[in-house]
Protein backbone atom coordinates (compact mmCIF):
# COMPACT_ATOMS: atom_id res chain seq x y z
CA UNK A 1 0.00 0.00 0.00
CA UNK A 2 2.78 2.51 1.20
CA UNK A 3 4.37 1.70 -1.84
CA UNK A 4 1.52 2.00 -4.32
CA UNK A 5 1.19 5.39 -3.06
CA UNK A 6 4.49 6.24 -2.77
CA UNK A 7 4.57 5.64 -6.58
CA UNK A 8 1.30 7.44 -7.51
CA UNK A 9 3.02 10.37 -5.47
CA UNK A 10 6.18 9.79 -7.85
CA UNK A 11 3.70 10.19 -11.06
CA UNK A 12 1.71 12.80 -9.89
CA UNK A 13 5.08 15.00 -8.70
CA UNK A 14 6.55 14.15 -12.51
CA UNK A 15 3.40 15.14 -13.83
CA UNK A 16 3.38 18.55 -12.36
CA UNK A 17 7.20 18.75 -12.77
CA UNK A 18 6.71 18.29 -16.54
CA UNK A 19 3.41 20.81 -16.79
CA UNK A 20 5.52 23.48 -14.53
CA UNK A 21 8.29 23.39 -16.91
CA UNK A 22 5.80 23.75 -20.11
CA UNK A 23 3.95 26.34 -18.23
CA UNK A 24 7.63 28.62 -18.15
CA UNK A 25 7.86 28.46 -22.25
CA UNK A 26 4.67 27.43 -23.87
CA UNK A 27 2.04 30.39 -23.68
CA UNK A 28 4.36 32.91 -24.45
CA UNK A 29 5.87 30.88 -27.48
CA UNK A 30 2.36 30.64 -28.91
CA UNK A 31 1.32 33.83 -27.78
CA UNK A 32 4.55 35.37 -29.29
CA UNK A 33 4.38 35.60 -33.59
CA UNK A 34 7.32 35.56 -35.79
CA UNK A 35 7.90 39.06 -37.44
CA UNK A 36 6.06 39.49 -40.69
CA UNK A 37 4.86 41.55 -42.90
CA UNK A 38 1.04 41.69 -44.65
CA UNK A 39 -0.09 42.66 -48.36
CA UNK A 40 -3.78 43.62 -47.47
CA UNK A 41 -6.53 43.83 -50.49
CA UNK A 42 -9.62 45.31 -50.19
CA UNK A 43 -11.30 44.73 -53.51
CA UNK A 44 -14.74 47.17 -54.06
CA UNK A 45 -18.27 45.59 -55.30
CA UNK A 46 -17.42 44.67 -58.64
CA UNK A 47 -19.87 44.68 -61.14
CA UNK A 48 -20.62 41.18 -61.52
CA UNK A 49 -20.41 39.13 -58.14
CA UNK A 50 -20.85 35.76 -59.86
CA UNK A 51 -18.32 36.40 -62.32
CA UNK A 52 -15.81 37.69 -59.63
CA UNK A 53 -15.75 35.15 -57.55
CA UNK A 54 -15.62 32.51 -60.15
CA UNK A 55 -12.59 33.68 -61.71
CA UNK A 56 -11.32 34.53 -58.09
CA UNK A 57 -11.23 31.12 -57.25
CA UNK A 58 -10.23 29.21 -60.61
CA UNK A 59 -7.48 31.89 -61.63
CA UNK A 60 -6.37 34.18 -58.95
CA UNK A 61 -6.17 32.24 -56.03
CA UNK A 62 -3.75 30.20 -58.16
CA UNK A 63 -1.65 32.82 -59.29
CA UNK A 64 -1.43 34.57 -56.02
CA UNK A 65 -0.20 31.61 -54.04
CA UNK A 66 3.03 31.34 -56.44
CA UNK A 67 4.53 34.70 -55.57
CA UNK A 68 7.96 33.83 -54.00
CA UNK A 69 8.04 34.85 -50.39
CA UNK A 70 4.60 34.01 -49.76
CA UNK A 71 3.59 32.45 -45.92
CA UNK A 72 0.07 32.79 -45.46
CA UNK A 73 -2.71 33.58 -47.75
CA UNK A 74 -6.27 34.50 -45.72
CA UNK A 75 -9.47 35.66 -48.10
CA UNK A 76 -12.74 37.11 -46.49
CA UNK A 77 -15.60 34.49 -46.02
CA UNK A 78 -19.10 35.88 -46.46
CA UNK A 79 -19.86 39.73 -45.92
CA UNK A 80 -17.71 42.14 -44.98
CA UNK A 81 -19.36 44.79 -42.52
CA UNK A 82 -18.41 47.54 -40.95
CA UNK A 83 -20.19 48.90 -37.53
CA UNK A 84 -22.86 50.68 -39.34
CA UNK A 85 -24.04 47.72 -41.00
CA UNK A 86 -22.29 46.67 -45.05
CA UNK A 87 -19.28 48.03 -46.55
CA UNK A 88 -18.26 48.36 -50.63
CA UNK A 89 -15.72 46.16 -49.49
CA UNK A 90 -16.49 42.68 -51.34
CA UNK A 91 -13.61 41.02 -50.29
CA UNK A 92 -10.77 41.13 -48.95
CA UNK A 93 -7.08 39.31 -48.70
CA UNK A 94 -4.61 39.85 -46.42
CA UNK A 95 -0.91 38.00 -47.57
CA UNK A 96 1.61 37.32 -45.34
CA UNK A 97 5.50 37.53 -45.98
CA UNK A 98 8.35 37.42 -43.67
CA UNK A 99 9.41 41.34 -43.94
CA UNK A 100 8.25 44.41 -46.03
CA UNK A 101 11.12 44.08 -48.49
CA UNK A 102 10.12 40.15 -48.91
CA UNK A 103 6.41 41.84 -50.25
CA UNK A 104 7.90 43.95 -52.58
CA UNK A 105 10.74 42.01 -54.09
CA UNK A 106 7.60 39.32 -54.47
CA UNK A 107 5.20 41.68 -56.52
CA UNK A 108 8.37 42.49 -58.51
CA UNK A 109 9.17 39.06 -59.43
CA UNK A 110 7.54 37.71 -62.66
CA UNK A 111 4.75 35.55 -60.39
CA UNK A 112 3.78 38.72 -58.90
CA UNK A 113 3.92 40.84 -61.54
CA UNK A 114 0.99 38.30 -62.86
CA UNK A 115 -0.56 38.13 -60.36
CA UNK A 116 -0.57 41.88 -59.74
CA UNK A 117 -1.77 42.10 -63.63
CA UNK A 118 -4.21 39.97 -63.08
CA UNK A 119 -6.79 42.50 -60.79
CA UNK A 120 -7.55 43.98 -64.29
CA UNK A 121 -9.34 40.74 -65.24
CA UNK A 122 -11.38 40.55 -62.40
CA UNK A 123 -11.43 43.42 -59.84
CA UNK A 124 -13.81 45.35 -61.63
CA UNK A 125 -14.95 47.74 -58.71
CA UNK A 126 -11.26 48.00 -58.15
CA UNK A 127 -8.95 47.33 -55.57
CA UNK A 128 -6.78 48.87 -53.13
CA UNK A 129 -3.39 47.74 -51.64
CA UNK A 130 -1.55 47.92 -48.18
CA UNK A 131 1.51 46.95 -47.32
CA UNK A 132 3.39 47.18 -43.89
CA UNK A 133 5.58 45.18 -41.74
CA UNK A 134 3.41 44.11 -38.64
CA UNK A 135 4.24 43.41 -34.89
CA UNK A 136 2.33 42.41 -32.07
CA UNK A 137 0.22 45.56 -30.41
CA UNK B 1 -11.62 32.98 -37.45
CA UNK B 2 -12.56 36.13 -38.19
CA UNK B 3 -11.09 39.42 -38.50
CA UNK B 4 -11.30 43.05 -37.17
CA UNK B 5 -9.02 45.65 -39.52
CA UNK B 6 -8.45 48.76 -38.46
CA UNK B 7 -7.36 51.52 -41.05
CA UNK B 8 -6.10 54.86 -39.06
CA UNK B 9 -6.00 57.67 -41.52
CA UNK B 10 -3.21 60.08 -40.88
CA UNK B 11 -3.69 62.24 -38.00
CA UNK B 12 -3.42 65.72 -37.60
CA UNK B 13 -0.52 64.92 -34.65
CA UNK B 14 1.54 61.74 -35.23
CA UNK B 15 3.46 61.78 -32.49
CA UNK B 16 0.78 62.73 -29.82
CA UNK B 17 -1.54 59.63 -31.63
CA UNK B 18 1.56 57.35 -31.57
CA UNK B 19 1.81 58.38 -27.48
CA UNK B 20 -1.81 57.65 -26.68
CA UNK B 21 -2.10 54.99 -29.37
CA UNK B 22 0.74 53.01 -26.87
CA UNK B 23 0.00 54.13 -23.87
CA UNK B 24 -4.21 54.15 -23.55
CA UNK B 25 -5.71 52.59 -26.27
CA UNK B 26 -3.68 49.25 -26.84
CA UNK B 27 -4.04 48.44 -23.17
CA UNK B 28 -8.09 49.35 -23.78
CA UNK B 29 -8.78 47.03 -26.68
CA UNK B 30 -6.79 43.87 -25.37
CA UNK B 31 -9.66 43.92 -22.69
CA UNK B 32 -12.20 42.99 -25.27
CA UNK B 33 -13.60 39.84 -24.86
CA UNK B 34 -12.95 36.85 -27.28
CA UNK B 35 -9.62 38.74 -28.94
CA UNK B 36 -7.13 36.09 -29.34
CA UNK B 37 -4.67 37.83 -31.55
CA UNK B 38 -3.93 41.87 -32.01
CA UNK B 39 -1.28 42.96 -34.49
CA UNK B 40 -0.49 46.46 -35.71
CA UNK B 41 1.89 48.15 -39.13
CA UNK B 42 5.70 48.69 -37.48
CA UNK B 43 6.58 52.00 -39.77
CA UNK B 44 5.03 53.22 -42.60
CA UNK B 45 1.90 52.00 -45.14
CA UNK B 46 2.59 51.04 -48.44
CA UNK B 47 0.95 51.05 -51.98
CA UNK B 48 2.21 49.85 -55.18
CA UNK B 49 2.48 53.39 -55.81
CA UNK B 50 4.31 54.76 -52.63
CA UNK B 51 2.45 55.82 -49.76
CA UNK B 52 -0.84 55.47 -48.29
CA UNK B 53 -3.43 57.59 -46.76
CA UNK B 54 -3.11 55.35 -43.78
CA UNK B 55 -1.40 55.89 -41.06
CA UNK B 56 -1.53 52.68 -39.01
CA UNK B 57 -3.26 49.34 -39.54
CA UNK B 58 -4.68 47.16 -36.66
CA UNK B 59 -5.74 43.69 -37.37
CA UNK B 60 -7.60 41.80 -34.25
CA UNK B 61 -8.12 38.03 -34.75
CA UNK B 62 -11.23 36.18 -32.84
CA UNK B 63 -13.13 33.06 -33.46
CA UNK B 64 -15.93 34.16 -35.90
CA UNK B 65 -17.16 36.85 -37.02
CA UNK B 66 -20.30 36.39 -34.27
CA UNK B 67 -17.63 36.93 -31.64
CA UNK B 68 -16.21 40.27 -33.23
CA UNK B 69 -19.97 41.65 -32.72
CA UNK B 70 -20.80 40.54 -29.01
CA UNK B 71 -16.99 41.79 -28.31
CA UNK B 72 -17.52 45.09 -29.76
CA UNK B 73 -21.27 45.12 -27.57
CA UNK B 74 -19.68 44.87 -24.54
CA UNK B 75 -18.31 47.16 -22.13
CA UNK B 76 -15.12 46.63 -22.91
CA UNK B 77 -15.79 46.70 -26.69
CA UNK B 78 -17.70 50.17 -26.18
CA UNK B 79 -14.83 51.53 -24.19
CA UNK B 80 -12.08 50.76 -26.94
CA UNK B 81 -14.34 51.96 -29.76
CA UNK B 82 -15.08 55.15 -27.82
CA UNK B 83 -11.60 55.50 -27.07
CA UNK B 84 -11.27 55.92 -31.01
CA UNK B 85 -12.81 59.59 -30.76
CA UNK B 86 -9.67 60.65 -28.54
CA UNK B 87 -7.03 60.27 -30.68
CA UNK B 88 -7.93 58.84 -34.15
CA UNK B 89 -7.80 62.86 -35.47
CA UNK B 90 -7.69 61.37 -39.42
CA UNK B 91 -11.02 59.38 -38.84
CA UNK B 92 -10.39 55.21 -39.01
CA UNK B 93 -12.45 52.78 -41.47
CA UNK B 94 -13.19 49.52 -39.91
CA UNK B 95 -13.83 46.62 -41.52
CA UNK B 96 -15.26 42.76 -39.86
CA UNK B 97 -15.34 39.32 -41.57
CA UNK B 98 -14.69 35.58 -41.55
CA UNK B 99 -11.59 34.66 -43.18
CA UNK B 100 -10.45 31.45 -44.28
CA UNK B 101 -7.09 29.96 -45.94
CA UNK B 102 -7.71 31.07 -49.60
Amino acid sequence: MATSLTRRDFAASAILLVAGSYAGWTPAQAAESKPAAKLLVLYKTPKDKAAFDAYYKATHIPLASKIPGLRTYEISEGVVNTPAGPSDIYLTAILTFDNLAAIQAGLASPEGQAAAGDLANFATGGADLFMFDSKDA
Amino acid sequence: MAKLVVLYKTPKDKAAFDAYYKATHISLAYKIPGLKKYEISDGAVSTPAGPADVYLTAILTFDSLAAIQSALGSAEGQAAAGDLANFASGGADLYMFDSKDA
